[in-house]
């Protein structure tokens, strides 16, 4: 009889652990919804070959992870967060590649649109601390972000695609108008 | 045995304890019934709104004002693109609230997102700057450009695709052309640091800056940043010598100010012709709803109550607070000026309580 309770406890109290665990690590947070799955990304090469991507094909392309935050106009801070996805180097190499002198245009799902150059598809950009005081990086690189501290992204994070800017020393900011969010769009514009 | 049956009540309880704390969310407040007033202004308003917030908030307790600052744009697309609901916005160009919400309908109905605008406050572009600045005890309203193209001072620039600062910072340079007939200046102090060079077009008495898609600095003595925000900051640090700059924000920042002359400093509206006379384009559509075409103009903030606040009657009496003299002595001290008297484009559609202002 004292087994069965015992037994009756012990099965208790690991189910309460496993609820705790799930109810922490919420996978299904990364379960993509079906405006997920339905998501598209054209990639635009400067001869104007096209290819449209699936938030699937996206993910199936060499990650790259890496740790950045970003500030607003009025120098709020936003994170640094742990933030993985797919270099823009990368995509921009599925339409011909990018080359220097040529810029690249990040369009979005809300209209917001703005242009990047060679260097900063690159990853060069100015870096800052927390504090916002400018601060030298070693290695930055230049994401289009779908999981953002191990989760997909919500849709006040800009969900299911977003620059980031990432690299080291870890919990560096760049400017925050880089960080586009609802990304549908990425146009290599020719050299003017 | 009665070992094991603690150790598994013990296991029990943490079990408990974890899942409890797994089902908890920081930053949960029990709800109160205040009432949640959400302002979103600009940046350069966020001093005196900030004062403004805490006393309103003194004489009513029932009100709790949340402020959201953002660049002018972003604070009307927060409204009409990005479904945030206000219930007051006000920006640093009046004229974004008539061009971006009066044509705009609300997605359930025909009802636009505002259809009235008071002007209430101004401002004038300066050049911000430190006792340590090189050169600092010789610059004045005469000499600022020859001392702003010196290759030993550095001058910031905030992005002009980005920041409303950095196109008007390109309009009081080129307006400078003018008022000092001398038509090498815009060259002198930032034409000749960038790549490619801002191409200057003339069509009868307008002088249009373009702006191109891409714009880089090729001398380390002109910082480009993408808000005049971080220019404050490098000039705070010694990074930088010198930046245009609202005068309210130079001062509140502590830091010095060189007033420019009145033709040059896009605040007065005698002027207003001349500043007509320059115009900013832009060679890209940085947001969908917005021609990246920025006339000359003084400066002058607006601000309004969408059509879809929640607290209609709450933010009138924040308007009405802002616009006595409480919220005037406050905008002093925050080294804003008001507007003399403030202005209204449509008083009719104003709430009651407003509508004796005008």
């Amino acid at each position: 009889m004292k087994d069965r309770k015992s037994l009756l406890i012990l099965f208790t109290g690991v189910l309460l652990i496993l609820v705790s665990v799930l109810a922490y690590i919420q996978p299904w947070q990364n379960w993509p919804d079906e405006e997920t799955k339905g998501w598209q990304l054209t990639v635009v090469g400067s001869d104007g070959n096209q290819k449209v991507l699936s938030f699937q094909d996206i993910r199936e392309l060499p990650a790259h992870e890496g740790n950045g935050g970003f500030f607003s106009t009025v120098g709020i801070v936003f994170g640094p967060y742990q933030a993985k996805g797919v270099t823009l180097e990368e995509l921009c190499n599925i339409v011909g590649g990018i080359k220097p002198n040529e810029a690249l245009m990040v369009s979005a799902r809300d209209g917001y649109s703005t242009v990047l150059s060679y260097e900063q598809v690159m990853g060069d950009f100015i870096t800052y601390s927390t504090e916002l005081k400018e601060v030298p990086h070693q290695e930055l690189k230049t994401i289009l972000m779908y999981q953002q501290d191990s989760r997909l992204l919500s849709d006040a994070d800009g969900k299911p695609l977003r620059i980031a800017i990432v690299g080291s020393p870890p919990n560096l900011l760049t400017e925050g108008n880089y960080w586009v969010k609802w990304v549908n769009k990425l146009e290599v514009l020719k050299a003017p | 045995m009665q070992k094991m049956h603690k150790h598994l009540c013990l296991l029990l309880i943490m079990a408990i304890m974890a899942g409890t704390a797994g089902c908890s969310r920081p930053g949960q407040q029990p709800p109160d019934d205040q009432v949640k007033l959400k302002v979103i202004i600009a940046g350069s308003l966020l001093v005196p709104f900030q004062s403004l917030e805490k006393e309103f908030e003194r004489q009513n307790p029932g009100i709790d004002v949340q402020l959201e600052g953002h660049g002018s744009v972003q604070v009307i697309r927060a409204v009409t693109e990005l479904g945030d609901i206000a219930d007051i916005t006000a920006v640093a160009d009046a004229q974004l609230i008539p061009l971006m919400m009066y044509s705009n309908a609300m997605p359930d109905g025909d009802q636009a997102y505002a259809d009235w605008t008071i002007r209430f406050s101004t401002n004038r572009l300066g050049i911000a700057y430190k006792d340590e600045s090189a050169y600092a005890a010789e610059i004045n309203a005469d000499n600022w450009h020859e001392i702003m193209s010196r290759p030993d001072v550095t001058i910031g620039l905030a992005d002009p695709r980005i920041d409303a600062m950095g196109y008007r910072t390109l309009m009081a340079i080129q307006l400078a052309e003018d008022y000092y007939q001398d038509d090498t200046i815009f060259e002198r102090t930032i034409g000749s640091a960038l790549d490619p060079t801002m191409k200057i077009s003339t069509e009868g008495d307008v002088d249009t800056i373009n702006v191109p898609e891409v714009v880089k600095t090729t001398q380390p003595r002109v910082k480009l940043r993408s808000y005049s925000i971080q220019l404050m900051a490098l000039l705070e640090s010694g990074d930088l010598d010198y930046s245009f700059e609202y005068e309210s924000v130079a001062k509140q920042r502590g830091l010095k100010f060189l007033a420019l002359p009145v033709g040059i400093d896009l605040s007065s509206p005698d002027f207003e012709p001349q500043y007509q006379q320059v115009e900013v384009n832009l060679d890209f559509r940085r947001f969908a709803s917005v021609v990246p075409n920025f006339q000359g103009t003084r400066i002058v903030y607006g601000l309004t109550i969408p059509n879809n606040a929640l607290h209609p009657q709450e933010s009138a009496r924040f308007i009405e607070f802002i616009l006595s003299t409480d919220g005037q002595g406050i905008f002093d001290q925050s080294y804003q000026p008001l507007l003399s008297s403030p202005l209204c484009d449509n008083p009719q559609a104003l709430p009651e309580t407003l509508q004796t202002w005008f």
